[in-house]
Formats: C-alpha cells, structure tokens, sequence
C-alpha cells in the first residue's frame, strides 16, 4: 500500500503507490457476464469525487483532495475510469515531466474494485495511460510496487516494464519495492544501441567484442563431447 | 503530496485525542510505577529488549525504546535498584549503537533515524551503570544461593538478602530470570564496548562476551516457561504472537504515544513492536553476525578484506553489524584502522620501490585508487538493494581510474631502467584496475539475481553479459597469478590489428601460475563461467524448443530491456561493453540443432562438475582465507554441484521427450542465490 508519509517526513519521495491490484494474465474486459466495462478518460470535476471515493475505499492512504488536484488537474489526460454499469469500479492517476535528461511518465494511484478484478481493468486503465505517455513524447514510464504484490507485478512485468532496482524496507510494513521502468523504443536514437563508450563498430561483425582479454568463440567449442547426453537411465 | 486536511484524523497528528499528551500526563496518572513486582519488572526488562529490537530494526526510537515511560526519565527510577540499573544500562548501549550507526553512514536507506529529537539518549554517569548492574547482580545472586540452601533449612541470617517476592515456591525462579536478564544486559555493554576499540584491540574479550551473551540469551529463553506459567494458554495463537513478553503478558510503563509530538508532523503509524520470539531471535543473528566480525583476522591483505566482506553479506546481517564491520575496516580512514589505503594498495600493487619514490603520476594514481578504495569497501558494508544502486554509480570512478592508469609517462625517462619499470607498472596498474572493475561489475550483475530484479525472459541476457565480464577478470586474474605483465592493448590498437588478432589470442590462454594462491578464486570464476554458459545454451534451446515461452510485450523489445540493463556498463572500457546485436548473433545459432544446443548445455554443467573438485582442492590451501569465507565457499560449492546436477536432469528430460511444447519448463532458485535449477512440468 502506499506509504507516503514517512517518505515525506524526509523529504524524499514525493509520489504514492499504486494499490493492490490482484491481476491474472489478461483476460478479456467482460464484466462477469453482467455488463461491459467502459473506459472513459477524466473530463471534469463531476468526476473528481468518484475517483476520490474509490481509492479512498481500496487503498489504506489517506490523501487530500490537493492530492488528487494536483494530478488530475495538470495531467487529466493521464487519468481513466473503468465503468460498470454505471459505476466508477477502476481508476488510474498519473503524471508526466522532466526528470533530469529525461521525460518520464510517472503511476501513482491505480485501483480496482475487489469484485471486479482478475479481468483485465487493471491492465487496459495501464495500456490506455502509457499510450497516452508515450504519444506524449515520454522516454519511459516508472512507478514502485511491493515485491509480494505479485499481481502488480505480472502485470507491468507482461507490459515490458523491468524491475530496475529494489528499495529497501520502501513500506513502513517494513516490505521492499521495486522501481518499475519501462523504456520506450527510440527510432531516431538507433545506434545508441549498438555500443556505448564512443566505440563505433560495424553492429552485424561477428565477435565485436574488443578481444581484449579472451575470446568468445575460443571457448564455445572447445568442450568435447564426450560426455553425450545419458538418455538412457544410468 | 504532502497536502494535509486539518482536522482529519488520518491526516492530522493534532487530532488524535486519546492517551496521555505528554510525559508528565502520563507519570502523574500512575502509568509508570516505580514499586514493581518482580514479575512486571521482567515484563518490563522483556519488552525493553524488544522496543530495542523493533529500533535497530528501522523503526523511531520515540515509539520503541523511548515508548518506556522509565526511560524517559531514568533518575526517577533510583529508588528501584533493578531498574535503576537496567534503565541506565539500556540508555547507555543504545547510545553506543546510535553513534556507531552515525559514524559508519551506510543507514540512509535503512530507515535508521540518528537524530534523537529531544530525546534524553545520553545521561549523566551512564558510564557508571555497569557498576550499578555489578552491584544489583551481585545481590541477586546471592539471593539466589540463599534460597537454594534455604529450601533444606528455614534458619535465616541477617546478611540474607531481602526475598525479590512474596512467593517462597516461586523465588528460585524469579532469581535465575532477573540474573540472566541482568546478566545479559551487562555482556551486551561489555560486547558495545569491546568492539568500539580501534585496530580491533577489544575483539577477543568482546568474542568472550559474545558467548556469554549467548549463554545468558539461552537462559532467558528457557525462563519463559517459568514466567508464563499461570497464564491461559491460547492455542489459537501462535506463540509469535503472543506479546513481547516472555510471560505474556502486556508490560507497565510503556506509552507509545506520549512522543507523538516529537515526530515529523504527518501522522505516526502505529508500529508493532517485535515479538518475545522475534526479539530473542533478532539478538541471537545479533551476537553470531558480530562474533564473525571479532573472528576477523587483524592481518588480512586488501583482497581477502574484499572477499570477507562479500561473503559476510551473503548471510544478510542488520544494520548494526554492518555499522560495526564497516567501523572497524576503516576507522580512521585506514585500513583495518592500521594502514592508510594508500600503502595497503602499494602492497597490492607490488609496485617497484624506485617507482613508487620517484614516478609523481604513479603516487598519483595511488592516491586516486585508495579514495576509490575505500568508497568501495563502505559501499561493500550497506544493505544489498542499496550496495547495487552505488556499485552501479561508481563504475564512472573506476573507468576513470583506468585512464589514469594509462597516462603517458614522461619521455625523458624512457628507455632508462627507471623507464623500463614504470613502463611494467604502468602495466601492473592498468591491469589491477582493470580486475577491480570486473569484481565490482560481476557483482553489480549477481546483486540482481539475489535482489530478485531480472525476470525469466531476461536470464540468458544477463548470463550471457555476465560470463564476458567473468572471463575478461579471469584474464586479468590469470596474467597476475602467472606474474608475466599481460599485454594491455588499448582497443584502438585491437582495431588496427584487425584479423591478426585472432591468431595471437591463443597467446592470452591461462598459463599455469606459479603461486598457488587466490587459484581459489580462478576456479570460481571458471565454475561460475560454465555455469553461465549453461543457462546461457539451456535457455536458448529451450525458447527455440517452445518450452520456455517469451511474450512479446507491445510497448518495447528485448532490445530495450538490454540496453536498461547493460547501458551503465558500456561507458566503461574494461569489461569492453557488448552490444544487443552481438548478444543475439552469438545466442541465436541457427546451424546448431536443439539437441545439439541441449548437448552443450549439457557438457558446460558437467565441466562445472570438475572445477568443482580443483576449487574445492585450492580452497583446501588457501591459508589466507577467513573463517567466513572458508565456510561460504563451502557452502557455495556444494550449491552450485546441485544446481549442475539437478540442471543435467532436466536437460536429459527435455533431451529425451523430443521437440514442442510438450513441457513446460520453470526456474527456482532453490540451490543458489543467483544460479537456478530448471523445474520440468507436464504443459
């Protein structure tokens, strides 16, 4: 859950978490067979008060609606809804900016109602939001979750994200996070991806490593194969 | 984010309006008696211990330890001996801790709060408790012989102490449990003590103490069958849950929101302070992680250090033992307290003396080295999600440190025998760097697999980066050990060498090396290597096989995983960076059969097999080894012949059952911490 506060007592972090969403591999958005589920994208403050009561509900942090303002009034493009006949069963809240030399999307809040998860809501709220991020322009999208929410986890794990690093005791309940990161292709940035280190090697010659100190292919082969593989029991 | 609601509880420290709002409140209405009876003193000491517990576990000495209304105001407590000074005892031994923690300054991530806020950590004269706990000892000791003897004869004399309660039945009982409690507060001083002194001068009276600690910590565990006695036994809930006690019963005197006001504004949470079970726990890891820092060899090089330290952290040590390693490898900014890292590294540089006194660069660059050294050796003492970040962020001073390594040298001197020998220490420098980096790199990589972050679709690309880094520092190991200057080429010359390069690689094959120390660590990295290569075939034929499924995410590719993970590492020159494209040409082998690839696997698992025993043979020899890494070495040997054991096993299944999705194939890391074993199931 998210723990805010006591990462504000020092003056760190500043975003919240995501809540716990129990997600299975995608499965298609119908509602239990009772109803579809409609995705809508944050159009006005009649909304506000849905969103507010929802995460109220599910998450255990209380916030302040100059919490939810701040999201939702400067980046209301990155807020969705999931409705189910007629009401608000799913949310999400984000943010996007300049985080030194990148443009980064961020996840704070996302939240489905219990009844209503396994479905997908969760994974269609994030797939909606990111396209949006990175038609924006974003570099990458980040967000911490609790290593046991597993769900979370394959869910943003099935989206390309990485677990790029932990955090130590991150929750007051005293479990870690991991920082998810999910970096966009960049098209215009291609031979970034051949080398670092100012080397600029033909990327399709065979052993481009510098043979430096030793050799890949010296060592691939170089095992006989006397010890073939035992298929029958011994 | 930090908005607040005035007014809403949840948001709203002021608006809590149950329990005492202050201290004097809470003294006043009787909350912290100083007559006790002697089964609420225990309770009392009990969940002292645990508040400590529950503090050095990261959480706010306002809501732990000074949650004890006693401690608050530890003179109040005179007139009550036990207390007095077990209280006094206590605020000393926390203070030790606290400035301990302070000075190491790995516990920024660790949710350690040095500041005390107000808070009374020091006293007046609490240098003295521990004449205060001889005293009280003494005279519960006595008591304790008395009603021992007493039990044949009623007859009292008048030097026999006061009983410590009213119930004759009851008092032999009460006595063994005040005296170990005591007894163990004393040898957890003694131990803060001990290891505080410099140069490690206290660690074989502190190792004294420890076992003692241990003893006592013993005693106090089977006193809680004494001590719970009488009260209704629970089955529905678990013993762990129970209380801090070890009655179970609920202590007097402790308020945790008497200190709400101390705390950052927002709300404090309400912890849950450790159980009896936890907290006796917590000090036996405790006293074991700290009597393996007294077991330290005052005599170790700078690489057994390094290689200590490493293994120390395999057995997941809390804070304060850490604070203490770390304390003690570089107090005063020297090694082990004696060397400054600058002459340590001279040492391990081997450097020629004419060298050293007279080449301004090669001081230089020593100079350079221990800095970077010694930020390395602090960052090997934090917690391990944190070591990886900072390992990560000082690749950048360790390339640094290799182009130092490389500067030109005066052309004056060349040609002359001083010339000669810088040139060859260029060299040495070059290569020294040059493993450094690869430990801290190879580290960085196996970090990932022990902090859980790469998932299955990632193994075979980090395996894979990971046996070039072990194979560039096995070279580097190698030249050392065989004592011939490897030839460092910079890769612009490897460029212009072109094609004859490849004939000449043969001439960089491990040459057999006169000393047989460290082969130890050569057979490791070899073991390590083929182990590597096994995931890296296993991995790649079964994904081509259909048994290991790899979705295709719709925001990115592969290729964009492997830069987040590799990017860091390509601003580096040695380990030489890899790209994306090699990694898929040199995986994918397409003109290999799965079978084929099955085989290879196969026989790099089975090659491990045979390192095993010549490492398990060098380690035998390697006096220079501590105790600590003796034992995890061990350990680790026997781990990794399960994982190329249970690993052959699968391969034969997966050999034998023909192609397709037929299996479904998963890894545990059930054997070793970074080596999985693959699990075969029925699809």
């Amino acid at each position: 859950m998210a723990e805010t506060e006591r990462r504000e007592a020092d003056g760190s972090a500043k975003e919240a978490d995501i809540g716990r969403v129990e997600e299975e591999d995608s499965k298609t958005s119908d509602g239990a067979g009772s109803g579809r589920i409609e995705y809508v994208s944050y159009k006005d403050e009649t909304q506000l008060p849905d969103i507010m009561a929802l995460i109220d509900q599910e998450l255990s942090e209380p916030y302040s609606i100059f919490t939810y303002r701040y999201f939702i009034t400067l980046w209301p493009d990155l807020c969705f809804m999931a409705f189910h006949e007629g009401k608000c069963i799913g949310t999400l809240v984000c943010k996007m900016g300049q985080h030194r030399n990148t443009f980064r999307g961020y996840i704070a809040m996302l939240v489905v109602v219990k009844q209503h998860r396994g479905k997908g809501i969760a994974t269609e709220l994030v797939t909606r939001c990111i396209q949006v991020m990175r038609d924006a322009g974003c570099d990458e999208v980040t967000l911490e979750a609790e290593v046991t929410n597993l769900g979370a986890l394959a869910l943003y794990g099935n989206l390309g994200f990485i677990r790029a690093k932990r955090l130590h005791r991150y929750y007051l309940n005293g479990f870690d996070a991991y920082r998810l990161k999910l970096l966009f292709p960049r098209p215009h940035d291609a031979n970034r991806m051949l080398l670092g280190g100012g080397y600029s090697m033909d990327p399709y010659q065979m052993h481009d490593c510098s043979k430096l100190d030793h050799d890949h292919d010296q060592v691939l082969f170089t095992k006989a194969t006397s010890f073939s593989i035992q298929v029958q029991n011994s | 984010m930090s908005a607040l609601e005035i007014m809403d509880p949840k948001m709203d420290a002021g608006m809590a309006t149950t329990g005492f709002k202050t201290f004097e409140e809470a003294i006043e209405s009787g909350a912290a008696p100083i007559e006790l009876t002697i089964p609420q003193l225990v309770d009392v000491f009990d969940h002292i211990l645990a508040c400590e517990a529950t503090w050095q576990n990261g959480h706010a000495l306002a809501q732990t330890v000074f949650s004890c209304l006693y401690l608050l105001n530890v003179d109040r407590t005179a007139p009550n001996a036990l207390l007095h000074a077990f209280c006094k005892t206590t605020r000393a031994s926390c203070s030790m801790i606290r400035t301990a923690i302070a000075l190491a300054d790995i516990h920024e991530e660790e949710d350690f709060i040095t500041m005390a806020y107000g808070l009374p950590v020091e006293g007046e004269g609490d240098s003295r408790c521990l004449a205060l706990l001889n005293t009280v000892e003494e005279v519960v000791a006595r008591q304790l012989r008395g009603c021992k003897g007493g039990l044949s004869t009623k007859k009292k004399s008048l030097e026999d102490a006061e009983p410590l309660q009213d119930d004759p039945a009851l008092e032999e009982g009460y006595c063994h449990a005040i005296l170990c409690r005591l007894r163990f507060r004393k040898a957890l001083y003694h131990i803060l003590t001990y290891m505080d002194k410099p140069q490690g001068r206290g660690l074989e009276m502190a190792r004294k103490h420890i076992l003692v600690a241990l003893s006592e910590l013993q005693n106090i565990r089977s006193s809680s069958a004494f001590l719970s006695f009488g009260q209704a036994p629970d089955s529905v809930v678990e013993s762990k849950e129970r209380g801090s006690t070890a009655s179970g019963r609920v202590a007097i005197g402790f308020d945790e929101c008497v200190n709400r006001r101390l705390l950052a504004p927002t709300p404090p949470r309400s912890i849950s302070i450790l159980s009896w079970e936890d907290t006796l726990a917590y000090f036996e890891k405790l006293l074991q992680d700290l009597d393996r820092i007294c077991s330290l060899p005052m005599t170790l090089g700078l690489e057994e250090i390094l290689q200590f330290v490493m293994d120390y952290q395999k057995l997941k040590p809390d804070l304060f033992a850490r604070a203490r390693l770390q304390l003690l490898l570089l107090h005063d900014g020297k090694l082990l307290g004696r060397d400054p890292l600058a002459i340590a590294l001279v040492k391990v540089f081997n450097v020629p003396q004419s060298v050293m006194a007279n080449d301004h660069q090669t001081q230089a660059f020593t100079t350079q080295a221990a800095r970077v050294t010694k930020q390395l050796l602090k960052i090997m003492c934090t917690n391990t999600a944190w070591q990886r970040r900072k390992l990560g962020r000082i690749l950048q001073d360790w390339g640094n440190l290799l182009q130092q390594s490389k500067v030109t040298r005066d052309v004056s001197i060349e040609g002359s025998q001083l010339g000669d020998e810088v040139i060859q220490t260029e060299n040495m420098l070059t290569a020294w760097v040059a493993e450094q980096t690869c430990w801290v790199v190879r580290q960085f990589l196996m970090l990932g697999f022990q902090l859980d972050l790469y998932s299955l679709s990632e193994f075979c690309m980090v395996y894979w980066y990971l046996d070039h880094v072990l194979l560039s520092a096995l070279h580097y190991k190698l030249a050392k050990e065989s004592q011939t200057t490897p030839a460092i080429d910079s890769p612009d010359s490897v460029k212009k060498k072109g094609k004859k390069k490849k004939g000449s690689a043969a001439l960089k094959q491990p040459k057999t090396p006169k000393d047989g120390k460290f082969m130890y660590s050569v057979h490791l990295l070899q073991c390590y290597s083929d182990l590597c290569k096994g995931f890296i075939w296993m991995l790649t034929a079964l994904t081509r096989d259909r048994k290991l499924l790899h979705r295709e995410t719709i925001f990115n590719t592969e290729q964009e995983r492997f830069f987040q993970r590799f990017d860091l590492l390509h601003k580096l020159m040695i380990p030489a960076p890899m790209s994306y494209f090699h990694y898929k040409d040199s995986t994918s082998q397409m003109h290999i059969s799965v079978k084929e690839l099955y085989q290879l696997s196969y026989d790099h698992f089975m090659a491990v097999q045979q390192h095993l025993q010549e490492l398990g043979a060098s380690a035998a020899k390697a006096s220079e080894l501590s105790a600590v890494s003796r034992t995890q070495l061990a350990l680790e040997v026997k781990q990794m012949e399960q994982v190329s054991l249970r690993n052959r096993v699968a391969l034969q299944i997966v050999h034998q059952v023909g192609p397709g999705d037929n299996l479904r194939v998963s890894f545990e890391f059930s054997q070793h911490p970074c080596f999985p074993v693959a699990v075969v199931k029925k699809s």
